[in-house]
């Protein structure tokens, strides 16, 4: 009796550490949609109105008086255009060191594992001279080259990683049944890795696209992403708080979205490694 | 002829695996490994767009007298304890709380993962916003449980600790899911052997759950600790790394350098510290990550 009394007690106090987490992780984002639809009146006023008449003028301001969408299509041009590439390139690479043994191997399979901890303020200032010398700031190519460089050694590790829990026996089988060896990897190495690709591709999406200081740096008027544009909404006086909370909101919409049907996928590729079995 | 052909074979099959690497490693010479030692180089120079001077370790001499970048590298280091501990405690605790049989258990294990993956810059954004001592969210809620209003991020007292909350909202969902996956993983006969042993159940968790997750912890902290010591997006958008130098990263201090000072030879030997900070911790997560690939 003592015991289920106890238990009750417990319940009761879980879940009500759970509404408090729950309200402060979801407040912030819940504040930033409201404030996003409020009138520029109604943005500043303590105590907050909760109940007020939405309007959309803060997203007429962002994406037809600045050209927020141009941003947005930016950075998804980036962000997938890498993404395909460290993709493709990891892919390949993954498979040579999961398949293969060869001189240097472990060499160089550190080295490309490492350039994951590699800060990207170090790296910026030669990039920015480089491209300056080449004529290439402000150009879909240098951010391209820059983010596949970011992330085509996470993709290799991660790769490798998915190819060493497939049995080899079945690409060398494959490879008895007169595949090549690339046929054999594309064939049927490339759908029973799927999974932990589509992981990949997801989280790397949303890394690149969450980028700020790379395209801070290498992007202009042409480029420009829609991370630096938010960074823009800072100025020394009045602050449009009510287009940055719709930008914002805009910006990490795709995000949501995609946490709530891919949950499975980003779950799994944050753990790849981390967790065995 | 045919032995032509089988030496050529042989150098095609000897090649492969350096072929399959090639092009991700163009990327990363190109864009990663030049830059990096292109970087230590200018570190030797008296870099800026009006004059370009070889003055060897002078900017490294600089360093070590220069009071604001000892004030970076404490406020990084103060910065980086916190969130790391931070998230790691809140992270067990959540971890094992989710791990329960919950109503709804699932929505609420999906619903964590939200702050994660939002755009840092538009999280930091959006914090400024709600730590405005005028108009902010936050002090209202201080004043409605009776509180004294706060200045939040614009007190050199508060400014860092402001700056340590929204990361660790945003980041320790990461932990939450890394250790919830780990506890799936424990067996349970573990805790039943522990609790014929009469054990409590603080020290099931101390003798069965703490060593089952101590390699998760371990990469956790190394990771993570990197990360924070890299820490840009949100000071820059919170606070811009003022009060004064009260939020001033070591990041953001090279950013300020290299950007607005133009002086890129003495940012490049900053970010250098940087660098060898993330070295360390480089050199231990591949070793833990790599000795995990071969069990």
């Amino acid at each position: 009796m003592n015991v289920r009394r106890f238990q009750r007690i417990e319940n009761i106090v879980v879940y009500l550490f759970l509404a408090v987490v729950y309200i402060v992780v979801l407040f912030p984002i819940l504040w930033t949609f409201l404030t996003s639809i409020k009138n520029p009146t109604e943005t500043f006023l303590i105590p907050p109105v909760w109940i007020f008449k939405p309007t959309l003028e803060n997203y007429v301001d962002a994406f037809a008086k600045k050209p927020f969408f141009f941003y947005m299509m930016n950075s998804g041009i980036l962000a997938i255009s890498a993404t395909g590439l460290s993709t493709l390139f990891g892919f390949l690479a993954g498979y040579s060191f999961a398949r293969f043994r060869f001189f240097s191997k472990d060499f160089l399979f550190f080295g490309i594992l490492s350039t994951r901890m590699v800060p990207v303020i170090a790296i910026l200032i030669p990039l920015y001279v480089q491209f300056w010398n080449w004529g290439l700031l402000d150009s879909y190519f240098a951010m391209i080259l820059v983010y596949t460089a970011r992330t085509v050694g996470y993709a290799t590790w991660q790769m490798h990683a998915f190819f060493q829990s497939i049995p080899r026996d079945l690409d060398e089988s494959a490879m008895i049944d007169g595949c090549s060896r690339l046929g054999a990897l594309f064939r049927v190495v490339l759908p029973l890795s799927l999974p932990g690709l589509i992981s990949f591709v997801i989280l790397n999406l949303v890394y690149l696209w969450n980028d700020f200081i790379v395209a801070m740096i290498l992007t202009g008027s042409h480029t420009k992403t829609a991370t630096v544009a938010i960074a823009g909404f800072i100025t020394y006086l009045n602050i449009q708080w009510g287009s940055a909370a719709a930008a914002s909101t805009i910006v990490m919409l795709p995000m949501m979205v995609l946490v709530i049907c891919l949950q499975k996928y980003i779950v799994s590729g944050l753990l790849a490694g981390a967790v065995k079995g | 002829m045919l032995r032509r052909g089988r030496a050529l074979r042989v150098i095609i099959d000897k090649s492969y695996p350096y072929l399959l690497i090639a092009p991700a490693m163009v990327f990363l010479i190109a864009a990663l490994f030049y830059p990096l030692i292109a970087s230590l180089n200018v570190s030797f120079y008296s870099y800026s767009p009006m004059k370009i001077e070889f003055i060897g370790l002078e900017n490294y001499r600089r360093i070590f007298s220069d009071p604001t970048f000892w004030d970076s590298l404490w406020v990084t280091s103060i910065f980086a304890a916190i969130v790391v501990v931070g998230e790691l405690l809140l992270g067990l605790l959540l971890a094992s709380i989710l791990n329960r049989e919950l109503r709804a258990g699932n929505l609420l294990r999906s619903l964590i993962m939200l702050p994660l993956v939002l755009t840092p810059v538009a999280v930091g954004l959006m914090f400024r916003f709600m730590y405005n001592p005028d108009y902010g969210i936050f002090n209202y809620f201080l004043s409605v449980v009776g509180l004294p209003p706060l200045l939040w991020a614009a007190d050199t007292q508060t400014a860092l600790l402001s700056v340590a909350l929204v990361d660790i909202w945003q980041i320790t969902p990461y932990p939450t899911i890394l250790f919830l996956a780990g506890l799936k993983t424990i067996p349970r006969e573990q805790y039943e052997a522990a609790e014929i042993d009469g054990a409590s159940r603080f020290s099931k968790f101390v003798h069965v759950t703490l060593p089952w997750l101590t390699p998760m912890i371990v990469l956790f902290l190394i990771i993570r600790t990197s990360d924070a010591f890299q820490i840009f997006d949100l000071v820059f958008t919170i606070t811009g790394g003022g009060p004064g130098n009260a939020s001033r990263s070591l990041s953001m201090y090279a950013f300020i350098t290299g950007w607005s000072g133009l002086e890129f030879g003495y940012a490049s030997a900053v970010s250098y510290v940087i660098v060898a900070i993330c070295m360390g911790f480089a050199v231990a997560y591949v070793r833990v990550f790599t000795r995990k690939v071969e069990v």
